[in-house]
């Protein structure tokens, strides 16, 4: 099946998913689900949150269809998903007190999530430390930098549209940016000592 | 790696540009070029854009399981995360936990303040005549007593009536030293004096059992606002302030309200200070008018201004108990002092206080209230005064108002005891009334520094009630205020903290 035919295929399920089938719907969640739930646990920080929001970005999702005006159905979903992540830290800042559930490291035992490729089981534990070192340097920032950064540097969207999903001009998507990638730098650089070489910011050869 | 100079945001905001391809030609070419001279800028451009890299390479996370929207999901119209409602607020308050915390401090600060100042202007006078006895009042009129006060009234709860105790003490007192037998007692006594050598049984029992106003002790001045109560003890001020001008002159100290009123002793002389019965006994018609004590009969550490309308007074004065009437007349004891006795009105608003006081354990009541039945307005201060001897001997000193030289309002009413002496144990002053005049009689078996402090104590009482100024009303004004304040803000601060519970209550379910 060629990116032609998936793109295709897809929009036809679109199709269908718009004129009210919740399988055609529910095809669509399972092609994205993966992202949708990465995006989530990178801003959210934790398994159980980025499930609830993935959940809630797909429901908000079937119920705003008819707002899909064509493009990347994946980026529109990211988009909602983003959306559904932001409310929710506002939510939580405004009323602080949660449920135990909903604090970082309920669920330490459920480890961090799995990656949808394994990679070899060496990779796999350096990959993970590094991983792990970056999702924590992420989660050091403050909210509006930490949606900016995911968004541009882990899903790829541009400062405009970063902007027109964040409500915030051009500027100041610019200005966050910047700033959350420079602390996540000096976060990086903090730890980095533990990470292998070819993992290091700038190599002790430089 | 280097520790360079650190970038500004200007900087790293280029250098994110610039990687990101968001410079202009302008902007662009003037970072190359800086970047070919600044080593520090071409590090931090590498290390920022291998953050980016870094963070782009994260790999795509396996969702944990399927988000697959069932037909249940779609039709519940929920999601898990609503929107919240906006902070609901408490009328204009704002149901947060700091401004319920700073209501609550607010109004401890403002409660404290209020109550320092009523105190202070309380504690100069003591007794503000027009004070209308309000609860309140009475809290704070507490407070306004001299600490010894404070101290006589702890020790009263302590033991269940202490009021009982220390008529027992004064009476048995007044009997050894005088020498008079408990068995001569007037009508008036028996009904509500308790027999001196009843002391102990007398402890335990209630007020309420030994109902003359004249049992309710000393600091319970009738502060409640009860009409009864403020007929009896609070009102006729004003009448009674005529009457005490002539009782002033006279010098006459009389319980009894029929009429034997003993005359006389000039002040100097201190003369004749009669324990006697309680105002209601004086209505009761039994007034046993004690006997004006000869000045060679003094002996009796009791200082007796007692006014007829004073239950309080009277009670620490008279013994109590029915069936021993003590003649407690202290001769020489203070300066003639008229008791008279009140009018029989007054009975029922004494017996309503008193079963007011039992209620509220007297301990609590302080005298405040304006004093003094129909004839006199009197302040009972009661300055205890634990003594090092095992069996204390209480002295009740009443001190009448004199009509003396004005004294500084601010001035403490001198009311130490003599420690040393076992038998000063207990001194009570009882203030009159404002508007009373009338020149202490200290009886000259006390002791010569406890004399002078109520001579003292006398006449500056006199004084101050004679004059209140301006100022101490609007002490006493401002002090409610805050107090009252401070009530409202702690409402306040307890209503925001519900309505935070509640709003909690309500959110925590979704």
């Amino acid at each position: 099946m060629s990116m032609v035919d998936l793109v295709t295929d897809e929009v036809m399920i679109i199709e269908d998913a718009r004129r009210g089938s919740l399988d055609a719907f529910n095809a669509l969640v399972l092609r994205h689900q993966d992202v949708v739930y990465s995006l989530s646990y990178r801003i959210m920080g934790e398994p159980d949150s980025a499930a609830d929001m993935t959940q809630d970005a797909f429901l908000l999702a079937y119920r705003r269809l008819e707002t899909y005006r064509g493009g990347s159905f994946r980026s529109w979903l990211c988009r909602i998903a983003t959306n559904v992540c932001y409310d929710e830290l506002r939510r939580r800042k405004r009323r602080p007190a949660t449920s135990i559930d909903d604090l970082p490291g309920a669920d330490a035992d459920d480890g961090p999530p799995i990656p949808s490729h394994l990679p070899t089981p060496e990779q796999a534990v350096q990959e993970g430390e590094l991983q792990q070192a970056i999702q924590n340097c992420i989660m050091s920032l403050g909210d509006d930098q930490r949606i900016v950064l995911v968004m541009c540097d882990v899903e790829g969207f541009s400062y405009e549209e970063i902007a027109d999903n964040t409500g915030a001009n051009l500027g100041t998507v610019k200005s966050r940016l910047s700033r959350a990638r420079a602390s996540v730098r000096n976060c990086l650089q903090a730890v980095q000592e533990l990470l292998p070489a070819e993992y290091r910011l700038i190599r002790n050869d430089e | 790696m280097s520790a360079g100079r650190n970038l500004n945001d200007n900087e790293y905001e280029l250098l994110s540009a610039y990687l990101d391809g968001r410079l202009t030609d302008t902007e662009r070419r003037e970072l190359e070029a800086r970047l070919q001279a600044d080593a520090d800028l071409r590090r931090e451009l590498a290390a920022i854009n291998r953050t980016i890299q870094l963070i782009h390479q994260l790999p795509t996370l396996k969702a944990p399981r399927s988000f697959a929207l069932t037909p249940a999901m779609v039709l519940s119209g929920e999601t898990r995360a609503p929107v919240p409602k906006p902070r609901s607020r408490l009328l204009i308050f704002p149901t947060t936990f700091a401004f319920s915390a700073l209501s609550a401090a607010a109004a401890m600060l403002l409660f404290v303040l209020g109550t320092g100042l009523l105190l202070t202007n309380f504690g100069v006078s003591s007794m503000p005549p027009q004070n209308t006895a309000s609860q309140l009042t009475n809290q704070t009129s507490i407070a306004a007593l001299p600490s010894q006060t404070i101290t006589m009234t702890e020790t009263r709860a302590r033991t269940a009536s202490p009021t009982a105790e220390t008529n027992g003490l004064m009476q048995q007192n007044a009997a050894n030293d005088l020498g008079i037998a408990s068995t001569a007692t007037s009508s008036v006594i028996q009904e509500t004096g308790r027999s001196a050598t009843d002391t102990e049984s007398l402890e335990l029992e209630s007020p309420e059992s030994q109902a003359p106003a004249a049992m309710l002790a000393p600091p319970a001045v009738p502060a409640a606002p009860e009409e009864g109560l403020m007929d009896g003890f609070v009102g006729g001020e004003n009448d009674d302030n005529g009457a005490n001008t002539d009782e002033a002159e006279t010098q006459n100290f009389t319980f009894a309200a029929p009429a034997e009123e003993q005359s006389q002793s000039s002040p100097e002389q201190s003369a004749d200070a009669i324990m006697s019965m309680p105002s209601d006994g004086g209505a009761a018609g039994e007034t046993a008018m004690l006997p004006p004590a000869p000045a060679s009969t003094s002996g009796v550490p009791l200082a007796a201004n007692a006014l007829p309308s004073e239950a309080a007074a009277d009670a620490l004065m008279l013994p109590t108990k029915p069936e021993i009437a003590e003649p407690i007349t202290a001769d020489d004891a203070f300066a003639g002092a008229d008791a008279e006795a009140p009018a029989d009105g007054d009975t029922s608003a004494a017996d309503g206080t008193l079963s007011m006081y039992a209620d509220e354990e007297d301990a609590e009541e302080p005298p405040t209230g304006g004093m003094g039945g129909a004839s006199s307005a009197f302040q009972p201060t009661f300055v205890p005064t634990l003594t090092a001897s095992d069996t204390p001997r209480p002295t009740v000193t009443n001190t009448r108002r004199p009509s003396a030289t004005p004294r500084p309002s601010n001035t403490p009413i001198p009311t130490t005891m003599p420690t040393d002496t076992p038998d000063a144990t207990l001194t009570v002053i009882a203030q009159r009334g404002l508007g009373l005049t009338g020149t202490p009689a200290v009886s000259p078996m006390l002791q010569p520094n406890v004399r002078d402090a109520i001579s003292d104590a006398a006449g500056y009482a006199e004084d101050e009630f004679g004059s209140r100024s301006d100022s101490d009303q609007r002490g006493l004004l401002f002090g409610a205020a805050l107090v009252a304040i401070s009530i409202i803000l702690l409402g306040i601060a307890v209503a925001t903290t519900l309505a935070r519970r509640r709003q909690r209550a309500q959110q925590t379910p979704q």
